[in-house]
């Protein structure tokens, strides 16, 4: 039928929005600036703890030689307790933050899928997170080296990349909840979600199969452990398709 | 059908509910293009929910919609859109929301450089360099009007476009919309009867939901303004004036209603269908009474006259159905 409006209709335009907006608002400064702070405070905290503790504990205290495995500890440990947090408060309205202010209304009676819509913002906040984790884990791993030179990179590398699929889930999860809840319902509902899948994780099946198994993961790849990956992955994957699908149609089907 | 002899919007037997709320009850219009077409009714009458219909963005209970044939979601290019809040992105600047807006539909780059300056241009907003975020009220509608034009739609639709507007800003915006009669079919829905008497040539006026009255403007007017009213105003007490009118067989209601500040003296309307004759008996009378006559004004019917007769509460008019109310306009 002509004039009928395409699946990723104005995606393209939509993206680079999204991407203008990030870079031009207050949001390129959180999450990377959260992350540089981590980058920077991981390697020397891990360097000064021995020296720190000693000052607490008294000059006899036996403790242990720093590596840089602390060091990579020290980074996917506040990625996963702090940065999954930091994610959720940040995209908790991505789509109904526009409903609110009537953005979404301009947007969306211009010829522009809702899928596009849904899906231009979790592309640019993919973008967001991946840049800014790679440059966290680039400077972590630089003041590493300074610090603790020589390191093995490897585990660093796993944990980071299988926390930035954590992240995906994350982004995906919160911007199907803001397209069905407000800001701060979309929050918390996705608040009660790693709840409940870091309770998961204490039940030994879950952690080798499912998406709740990917935080524990990445703590212990981050110490230069093994730990169940390919499973935790594909079904952090399916999940984030899934959310996806949902956010795709509940926008679909809203009035606005 | 999408082309050929279809009009820009059909309606036929819209219903939407919200809850146990009618917020349309069946309603009729069709908008035939090229008209400019007003669309009042007071607060809650339906009038942003039927928009939100024409453009897909709320489904109906009941009823079908047709926007130049086709169904309303599928005929984005052709449509332009300003609700009556206009939300922005507050870090743009005009040009750029104007370029993202063109971006959306695709327009070569030239083409959209060259609309993009002449809708700045047309918004009194060309040399303005400052973000969104700290626009006026007024600035934010011209913008809104500008992006909604950056199509070059066949249709317009615009929710209250001039209601945040101050007077120099509402005639701009009217003799735009003017301007654009024959070439764009625009629908525009409102509370300010002034705007519509001033550009429509065709107008519907909505209440709970149902067309109480749609059509050429002036057959509206003519169907339904009623009698003619003479406002007579005297230098002194009009009570006497008012007893002996009573008793004129012409004269169909007589109201009182405020003078002037400036003035004394009272003012009566009289309703009559015979202006003829009240020009005549008026200074008579007046003449018996020994009264000064201060005013003698033969007032034409306006549309708030059929407004009021249509819309201001009555018993009745609650339990009225959708086949007692008009419906078409064409």
């Amino acid at each position: 039928m002509r004039g009928s409006i395409g699946m990723f209709a104005g995606f393209g335009t939509l993206l680079h929005k999204e991407l203008t907006e990030i870079r031009r608002t207050w949001r390129w400064l959180v999450l990377p600036g959260l992350l540089l702070f981590f980058a920077v405070t991981g390697p020397v905290g891990a360097r000064l703890s021995p020296e720190l503790l000693r000052s607490v504990l008294g000059t006899d205290a036996n403790l242990p030689t720093p590596t840089y495995l602390d060091s990579w500890a020290q980074w996917t440990k506040n990625l996963t307790q702090l940065g999954v947090f930091v994610l959720l408060g940040t995209l908790g309205g991505t789509v109904s933050g526009e409903v609110r202010q009537g953005t979404a209304l301009l947007v969306l009676t211009k010829p522009v899928s809702r899928t596009a819509f849904l899906l231009a913002k979790a592309v640019a906040n993919a973008v967001l997170v991946l840049v800014a984790v790679l440059v966290g884990t680039l400077v972590t791993w630089a003041l590493t080296i300074a610090l603790f030179h020589p390191v093995e990179a490897g585990p660093l590398m796993r944990a980071t990349a299988a926390w930035l699929v954590l992240a995906g889930l994350v982004i995906c999860l919160m911007v199907a909840l803001s397209a069905r809840f407000s800001a701060l319902g979309s929050v918390g509902y996705g608040f009660g979600v790693i709840i409940v899948l870091s309770l998961l994780a204490l039940w030994g099946p879950a952690t080798r199969w499912t998406p709740a198994g990917l935080m524990a993961t990445v703590v212990h790849l981050g110490a230069g452990q093994s730990a169940p990956v390919l499973w935790p992955v594909l079904t952090t994957v399916v999940l984030m398709a899934v959310c996806l699908v949902l956010g795709v149609r509940t926008l679909a089907r809203r009035e606005l | 059908m999408t082309e050929g002899g279809a009009p820009a919007v059909e309606i036929r037997g819209l219903a939407k509910h919200y809850g146990p709320v009618r917020a349309l009850d069946g309603i009729d219009l069709t908008v035939e293009r090229g008209s400019v077409f007003g669309f009042v009714g007071p607060n809650g009458a339906g009038k942003t929910t039927t928009l939100r219909v024409l453009l897909g963005l709320a489904r109906s209970d009941a009823g079908s919609v047709r926007v130049f044939g086709g169904e309303p979601g599928t005929m984005r290019r052709r449509i332009g859109f300003l609700p009556d809040v206009p939300g922005y992105y507050s870090w743009m600047r005009a040009d750029e929301f104007l370029r993202f807006a063109g971006s959306l539909f695709s327009l070569d780059s030239d083409t959209l450089e060259a609309r993009i300056r002449a809708l700045l241009d047309m918004s009194g907003l060309g040399g303005v360099s400052t973000r969104i975020g700290g626009y006026s009220r007024g600035m934010r509608q011209r913008l809104g009007i500008a992006q909604a034009l950056i199509n070059a739609p066949d249709l317009l639709l615009l929710d209250e476009p001039t209601s945040a507007l101050d007077p120099i800003g509402r005639k701009d915006v009217l003799d735009m919309i003017a301007e654009l009669r024959g070439r764009t079919t625009v629908l525009f829905s409102t509370h300010i009867l002034g705007d519509v008497e001033r550009v429509c040539d065709h107008v519907a006026v909505l209440d709970h939901g149902l067309v109480r009255a749609a059509g050429p403007l002036d057959e509206v007017m003519s169907r339904h303004a009623g009698a003619q009213r003479v406002v007579v105003q005297l230098d002194g007490d009009a009570d006497v004036l008012a007893e002996r009118l009573a008793g004129e067989t012409w004269v169909d209601a007589i109201t009182r209603s405020e003078p002037p500040a400036s003035d004394g003296g009272d003012v009566i309307e009289i309703a009559t269908d015979d202006i003829p004759r009240a020009r005549r008996r008026v200074p008579a009378l007046v003449a018996e009474l020994d009264a000064g006559l201060v005013r003698f004004e033969v007032r034409q019917p306006s549309l708030e006259d059929v407004f009021v007769s249509l819309v201001a509460p009555d018993p009745g008019r609650a339990e009225r159905r959708p086949a007692e109310s008009e419906g078409n306009a064409r």
